[in-house]
């Protein structure tokens, strides 16, 4: 019986679906529009399209949905109206928002504005009641203050009640018999406690991230369920529902309510597993994926075969201390703007002409040049083949753009400039990329750099030579890589919880005591996913730093129970990791224990790429040869133009050459080489870094 | 030879991305919570004669004191006294330019085949470097001997490594040696990543076209500024704000006036009106000064303005010597942080007047910290607390303050309230919004908050705010916001109030509160919608009789009530 495997990763601007017959491997797509009134309407729409290629509702075995509902409710300030339950006499503590720190302008301009409280003072209400560092009860809960609170949310008409207090991570108490006297006052809110999404040192970030799960919680419940139903009479039965979280794995849909944070990354994190796949595929543990798309580009860092973390995560400017993959992004993508800037020097992004009105050259009325412009002047894009010759591009607009806003102010020939789009665009990427890993520490030479996106693999040939990087992968269908990525993972939660202490004072019994709370919490989980505790792998990890230190870095435990004898190689493992990341360590100093973390993970069913058929004479796929500008030379060069479909497994060619397909393009400069993979991978060696 | 706009451009990214790594280091090296919460200091560049090309990450108005570290550097170290691999530190404000003794400044030279091309510079603020008291800034000092350990420009690293003999006289110094040389060695790191990256800079695009680059910046913000300025009219005019008083002499105000005079591109910012040095440790030194004003001239034009050297090139800053602004050896001035935020809301009230398209409300006066001395932290060890204070901004024409933000460098240092009760010996009774204490006006200022602390151990207490006696001013009919208050056991038979300036002994139950005003008020509060006002009401920013009394509007029962508010606005 056929057996479809279905990603549904709803963007901005476009929900993309991929399904994947798992016998056969074959391949379907589609691309609906998300703005719809009810974003469920857009998984409809998609699923619709693809049940009219002939595909039964019944033969969907899983499916794994990536979702922008609690980001944008977030975005657009729709989130519920949320109540505040705090230490009281800490009102500050969310009124200050110190955390982050503006940037640029924004750090010396008078007019600089933080970002809206989620919970507007006027139904944030103090508590008395307070635990001591340690967990210690300083003063008892003022429960009368709680009823009262309470009741003046009812009468304000909050849905959803945030509850932070401080040191309730150490000690949750508070917190639980608080949340009991809000349900005996009204089942119908929602309560977020800080010690359940978040219980970690620092009250600022916790709380913030309390209020965003408050916030946007029962946008989220009502979407999941509105979308359950709607599957539901569609005959989707299958149990295997997923959701994308913001750390790269999946939930049961049926959790998602529970843990709206985990997906406010959903969308980036799909294109990231699809990096960490290729780096299991090909063995390359090491890759900085790339997702360049029409706005803005995501950076991402896999080392050793695993997506950087972040617990600083920020979302429209509010800030969220969840685990997530981090993903940087920047203005930078095929829509972004170029122009002259008010010190006289040529500037590209971050403002984009978008998708409407786009590039000069796609005749939507756009006037000023973008970077699709310079690359469509400069021979790397052709003017007739844009998704699949669907529909055509003007150069001579883009030349028109870029002479008005760019060369004649300057005072330079069109091309000069379009290179000079090229450049600064390609420099604005490869500072981003070198900082990126400058902050762990990382060698590019070790790394490959993964191309996605529309843009990505036009663009990455020559940001891997700038940045020595060796070789470059661009995958068979770099345009839905999101959706791709929503496939190829497992179920994994992340468990937080933090107990500071120096490693050379706390015990074993306790750390272990930690853990033991931890995975209790794994197992409740899990069950209610439907799956059994037996099923689950877990890495434990604990955050560690020096004494003094504001920032901790995870350390790698054993799985069994930990005794004395493991501490000194705890600490070991720090140092060597602290030397790694930071240049230095402080072998002779006493390291402390900050936050211990669980990782659970469950397999499910994903997807493997096919391989693709061998061939061995590329020519047979070469279509064109076209004058491409080489930046090097400063002179147009013929380059090879080849068609993606018509590659097979193990074609090699030299650049320079540009192979085309559907919904993207890679160019491969002069002096490299291409080779196909297994896997339909294209896989340039740039010559750097050896 | 011109560099074409690409090409420097694309340098210039370079650079950024040099400074920015920079900073990067100078955050994450860092042992103490100054660094890791305050963000105290900075790191960037300077050319070969140390004019300021660029600076990463931390506080601006650190940003201009390099040129005088460099140049007291290359007194100091003259022809080919320096060599390749060496780094430089400094901390005497008369000769590294830093603002007081515990901002520690770190220069490393960057040659590039046997040329000297720039220095890597960073500056940060140690948690104790001797002197009279627990974080070395005394209200008792009277001379900058008072201060604490002042080094000339000294050698303190080559390319063999760190000189022990120069770490040790600092260790020696310290209350907290372990930490302030962890977070000098981490100075020198970022320094010398920055040396690094030059050379690798140099390398990759020509050293003259790095040099001609990063030039040409400065030549940028200059030619940026001077255009922002000949838009305005031509005009003069005047501001004026007082300090409390200099420690030393309560009963005496410290005038600081600023005269401004715009004609064609040219400003001149004229600070000779201000009252003389003072014997107490307020005085800013002069090239503290400028930076500050570099920052207020740039944020009544155009912040998108990179800040670097060039801007001194487009402003005339008038500072004769022995002013409160400009005070001359040996005056103290480890309690420079209000005086300079004082100059800079002077400078932004009198360019206001010259481009009142830029004009807002000024921040609240009263910036400071406080220091804890403990005999023993958390650890066992000795251990110092230091907590910057600032207020929140002025109301604009367009939006209400921001609150709690650092008035010339909008930082948030708020320490968490679980990490310093983790590390320390304290607790932490209240950090609240304070209600009534932002500037009324169309646009209010943001609002200010109470901190309240009670000691579990015995400490040496230093609270250095200020602007507890004078008031900060509204702007377009906008009104001040009440003035900071310190207070100690507030609520008790034993309530004192502090000078905004006081160092003492503080036994285990001392409760210390500190009211840290919000900002000024933005055009005449009766015109502020009632609707808004209401809100302000119900978050508990303002109170219903301050509705009434401020804001000409009365509230009843939670409601507006429309016609009373429409007698009493008239």
């Amino acid at each position: 019986m056929t057996s479809w495997m279905v990603g549904i990763d709803t963007g901005g601007t476009f929900t993309d679906l991929i399904a994947f017959e798992v016998d056969t491997g074959e391949l379907r797509v589609a691309k609906v529009s998300s703005e719809q009134d009810d974003p469920s309407g857009a998984v409809i729409a998609a699923l619709e399209d693809l049940f009219a290629t002939g595909v039964a509702p019944g033969e969907i075995s899983s499916l794994v949905h990536g979702t922008t509902v609690a980001t944008n409710a977030i975005l657009e300030g729709k989130g519920v109206k949320t109540g505040l339950l705090i230490t009281d006499g800490f009102r500050a503590v969310y009124e200050a928002r110190g955390w982050a720190q503006p940037e640029a302008t924004d750090l010396i301009d008078p007019f600089y504005r933080k970002p809206p409280l989620l919970a507007p003072q006027s139904l944030t209400h103090g508590i008395p009641g307070r635990m001591d560092y340690q967990g210690n009860e300083l003063a008892p809960l003022d429960e009368d203050a709680v009823r009262s609170a309470a009741r003046s949310l009812k009468e304000e008409g909050v849905d959803s009640v945030a509850v932070c207090y401080l040191f309730s991570f150490q000690n949750s108490a508070h917190e639980r018999r608080t949340a009991d006297i809000l349900a005996e006052e009204s089942g119908d809110w929602r309560v977020s406690l800080s010690s359940v999404v978040l219980p970690t040192i620092r009250e600022y970030p916790r709380q913030s991230t309390t209020v965003i799960d408050a916030y946007v919680g029962p946008n989220m419940q009502r979407y999941l369920e509105r979308l359950s139903d709607r599957l539901k009479e569609f005959g989707v039965e299958t149990p295997q529902v997923f959701l994308m979280q913001s750390n790269g794995g999946l939930m049961r849909i049926t959790l998602g309510a529970r843990f709206p944070n985990q997906t406010l990354l959903s969308g980036p994190a799909g294109g990231v597993v699809a990096g960490e796949e290729l780096a299991r595929i090909t063995g390359q543990q090491d890759i900085v994926t790339l997702d360049m798309g029409g706005t803005s580009t995501d950076i991402a860092m896999i080392s050793g075969g695993r997506a950087d973390e972040t617990n600083e995560g920020r979302i429209a400017g509010q800030d969220i201390g969840t685990p997530m993959l981090q993903v940087r992004t920047l203005g930078a993508g095929g829509g972004t703007l170029a122009w002259i800037g008010p010190d006289g020097l040529l500037k590209v992004g971050p403002e984009s002409a978008g998708a409407s009105p786009g590039p000069a050259c796609y005749g939507r009325g756009g006037e000023r040049p973008t970077v699709t412009d310079a690359n469509l002047v400069l021979g790397a894009l052709a003017a007739d083949n844009v998704l699949g010759g669907k529909m055509t591009l003007d150069k001579s607009a883009s030349e028109a753009a870029i002479r008005e806003h760019v060369a004649d102010p300057l005072g330079l020939e069109v091309v000069e400039a379009a290179a000079g789009i090229l450049r600064i665009v390609n420099t604005n990427m490869a500072v981003d990329l070198r900082l990126a890993f400058q902050s762990r520490g990382e060698d590019p030479r070790k790394y490959m750099l993964a191309a996605f996106g529309g843009a990505g693999p036009l663009h990455s040939a020559l940001l891997a030579r700038d940045l020595n990087i060796p070789k470059v992968i661009v995958p068979l269908y770099p345009g839905i890589n999101s959706a791709m990525g929503l496939l190829q993972t497992s179920v994994r939660h992340v468990y937080l919880q933090s107990a500071v202490a120096g490693l050379s004072e706390v015990s074993a019994d306790r750390m272990n005591e930690i853990f033991a709370g931890l995975e209790a919490r794994v197992e409740d989980d899990v069950r209610e996913e439907g799956f059994s505790p037996d099923q689950v792998a877990i890495l434990r990890q604990v955050d560690m730093r020096y004494q003094h230190q504001g920032y901790q870095l995870p350390v790698n435990c054993p799985a069994t129970q930990l005794t004395e004898e493991d501490k000194p190689g705890l600490k070991k493992a720090f140092d060597e990791t602290h030397q790694r990341v930071y240049g230095a360590s402080a072998q002779e100093e006493d390291a402390e224990v900050v936050t211990f973390r669980l990782i659970a993970e469950i397999s499910v069913p994903r997807l493997e790429l096919p391989e693709i058929g061998a061939g061995g004479d590329p020519a047979t796929a070469q279509i064109a040869i076209r004058p491409l500008f080489d930046l090097n030379s400063a002179s147009f060069l013929d380059a090879a133009i080849y068609d993606r479909a018509k590659l097979c497994a193990g074609d090699k060619f030299d650049g320079p050459a540009v192979v085309q397909q559907f919904d993207s393009t890679t160019v491969v400069l002069a002096g490299m080489s291409c080779a196909v993979d297994l896997w339909g991978n294209l896989i340039i060696e740039t010559g750097a870094g050896v | 030879m011109t560099l074409d706009p690409i090409t420097t451009e694309v340098v210039l990214s370079r650079v950024r991305e040099t400074t920015e790594a920079m900073a990067h280091a100078l955050f994450h090296s860092g042992y103490s919570p100054i660094l890791r919460e305050s963000q105290d200091g900075t790191a960037g560049l300077t050319d070969a004669d140390g004019r300021v090309i660029m600076v990463g990450g931390g506080i601006q108005y650190h940003s201009m004191l390099y040129t005088k570290s460099v140049e007291s550097l290359l007194m100091a170290y003259p022809g080919d006294a320096m060599e390749d691999g060496d780094s430089f530190i400094c901390n005497d404000p008369y000769q590294a330019g830093n603002s007081h003794v515990p901002d520690m400044v770190v220069a490393t030279p960057v040659f590039y085949e046997g040329r000297r091309i720039a220095f890597g510079v960073s500056v940060a603020h140690k948690a104790d470097v001797g002197g009279l008291v627990p974080g070395s800034s005394g209200a008792g000092s009277r001379e900058i001997f008072h201060d604490g350990l002042r080094l000339p420009p000294v050698r303190y690293w080559t390319k063999d490594g760190v000189i022990p003999e120069i770490e040790n006289i600092i260790r020696t110094n310290s209350r907290v040696p372990d930490v302030v040389v962890g977070d000098l060695r981490g100075q020198v790191g970022s320094t010398r990543l920055g040396a690094e990256r030059l050379q690798a800079l140099s390398d990759e695009y020509g050293v003259d076209t790095l040099v001609e680059a990063m030039e040409s910046l400065i030549d940028r913000t200059r030619d940026r500024v001077r255009a922002e300025i000949a838009t305005w009219p031509d005009g003069e005019a005047q501001a004026e704000g007082f300090m409390d008083h200099d420690g030393a002499d309560p009963a005496t105000p410290v005038k600081i006036h600023v005269r401004a005079v715009k004609k064609g591109d040219r400003l001149t910012i004229d600070f000779s009106g201000s009252d003389g040095q003072t014997k107490g440790p307020i005085n800013t030194p002069a090239q503290t000064c400028k930076a500050v004003t570099v920052l207020a001239a740039i944020a009544a034009s155009d912040p998108t303005i990179p800040v670097n050297s060039g801007a001194f090139e487009a402003l005339d800053i008038v500072l004769p010597d022995g002013k409160i602004v400009s005070p001359v050896f040996p005056a103290t001035v480890n309690h420079y942080f209000p005086t300079s935020h004082l100059a800079y809301a002077c400078v932004v009230a009198a360019l206001g007047k010259l481009n009142p398209s830029r004009a807002v409300a000024p921040p609240g006066l009263g910036n400071g910290a406080i220091a804890i001395g403990y005999r023993e932290g958390r650890s066992g060890r000795p251990t110092v607390q230091y907590e910057l204070m600032v207020t929140s901004l002025g109301g604009t024409a367009d939006h209400d303050g921001t609150a709690m933000v650092m008035g010339m460098c909008h930082f948030t240092p708020s320490t968490p309230v679980e990490i310093v009760e983790t590390e320390y010996p304290i607790r932490i009774r209240k950090f609240d919004t304070w209600e009534d204490s932002a500037g009324a006006g169309r646009t209010r200022g943001g609002i200010g908050f109470v901190r309240e602390y009670e000691m579990l151990s015995d400490v040496i207490l230093t609270c250095r705010t200020a602007n507890h006696e004078q008031p900060g001013w509204g702007v377009e009919g906008g009104e001040g916001p009440p003035v900071c208050v310190t207070s100690i056991n507030p609520d008790g038979p034993d309530s004192e109030e502090l000078a905004a300036l006081d160092t003492r002994e503080a036994l285990a139950g001392t409760i210390v509160r500190l009211e840290q005003t919000g900002g000024s008020g933005y055009g005449d509060a009766r015109r502020r919608p009632p609707e808004k006002v209401l809100k302000d009401v119900r978050n508990g920013y303002v109170s219903v009789a301050a509705a009434a009394e401020k804001y000409g509007v009365i509230i009843v029962d939670g409601k507006i009530d429309a016609d009373a508010t429409k007698d009493a606005r008239g």
